[in-house]
């Protein structure tokens, strides 16, 4: 019997926040050095970033009620003798 | 940031008279997509729960189905905002002496150019399309005498009359600068 522990999926989504913290930082560092000086820019950048604070938010809601810890089976030597 | 009463290398005379921006079907268009793309996991949600509500709420599938969520949720929310941004930074900024040309392609492109009203020879205005002609929008290509002779200026609001109002501007500046401009006709 393979297992993975559940948390693989979390290090993964980990991987990729990273990746998405870098392009919307660098997506606003783009607004506010070359953007015009008007309320439609910042307001443009606060809701943007309130937008990602809620996402992140209801995501870690829902992500903190997982059990990360528990194993998952992936492969299971008696299932797979069926095909041979 | 840019401010567009001033703006970089003014010079004191110079105001600036207008600036351009893509038609704002653009933005609506992007829009429209976003909302699709929002209604995909909502609509999976609603079949997988009137068909077989089970199939998400195993030990594998429900953690699956929740980070998969939220990383499709920022992913496009990211994928929006990055699209708005590249409509928002691309912008034609006309003063009474110059063209200030400012193109954002993608997060890590931007093109900034400066054109002399004195030194243009030709603007042209193209619309082409059923929805270019229904909603009043096409392209501006402005030939210079300069040596990047061409700039298009994709799906501008109403481009003829922005090309007459152009030319006009045009012509007041080539009288301001006759001298300069005979001399680089003749070339002496």
């Amino acid at each position: 019997m393979i297992t993975a522990p559940l948390y693989v999926l979390l290090i993964l989504y980990a991987i990729f926040l990273l990746g998405f913290a870098f392009f919307s930082l660098f997506a606003v560092y783009h607004l506010i050095k070359f953007g015009f000086r008007t309320l439609g820019n910042f307001l443009m950048i606060f809701i943007f970033l309130g937008m990602c604070v809620i996402v992140l938010f209801v995501s870690w809601q829902y992500i903190n009620q997982i059990d990360w810890l528990q194993n998952v089976v992936l492969f299971e030597y008696g299932n797979a003798t069926q095909y041979f | 940031m840019l401010d567009l009463n001033h703006l970089p290398n003014q010079r004191e005379f110079e105001k600036t008279l207008f600036s351009l921006r893509r038609h704002w079907i653009v933005p609506v268009a992007i829009t429209f997509v976003f909302l699709i793309l929002v209604a995909i996991p909502i609509i999976f949600y609603l079949l997988v729960q009137s068909t077989n509500p089970t199939l998400i709420q195993g030990t594998v599938s429900w953690p699956l189905f929740v980070v998969g969520l939220s990383t499709y949720a920022l992913a496009i929310w990211l994928f929006y905002f990055n699209s708005l941004i590249d409509y928002y930074l691309d912008v034609w900024i006309v003063t009474n002496e110059r063209i200030i040309v400012i193109e954002q392609k993608g997060l890590f492109s931007r093109t900034i150019a400066e054109l002399k009203l004195y030194r243009i020879q030709d603007v042209k205005a193209e619309v082409h399309g059923i929805i270019p002609t229904l909603f009043d929008f096409g392209h501006i290509t402005i030939q210079t005498a300069a040596e990047e002779t061409h700039f298009t200026f994709k799906q501008i609001p109403a481009p003829y009359k922005i090309s007459r109002k152009i030319l006009e501007v045009v012509e007041q500046d080539r009288e301001k600068h006759l001298d300069e401009f005979k001399s680089e006709q003749t070339g002496v």
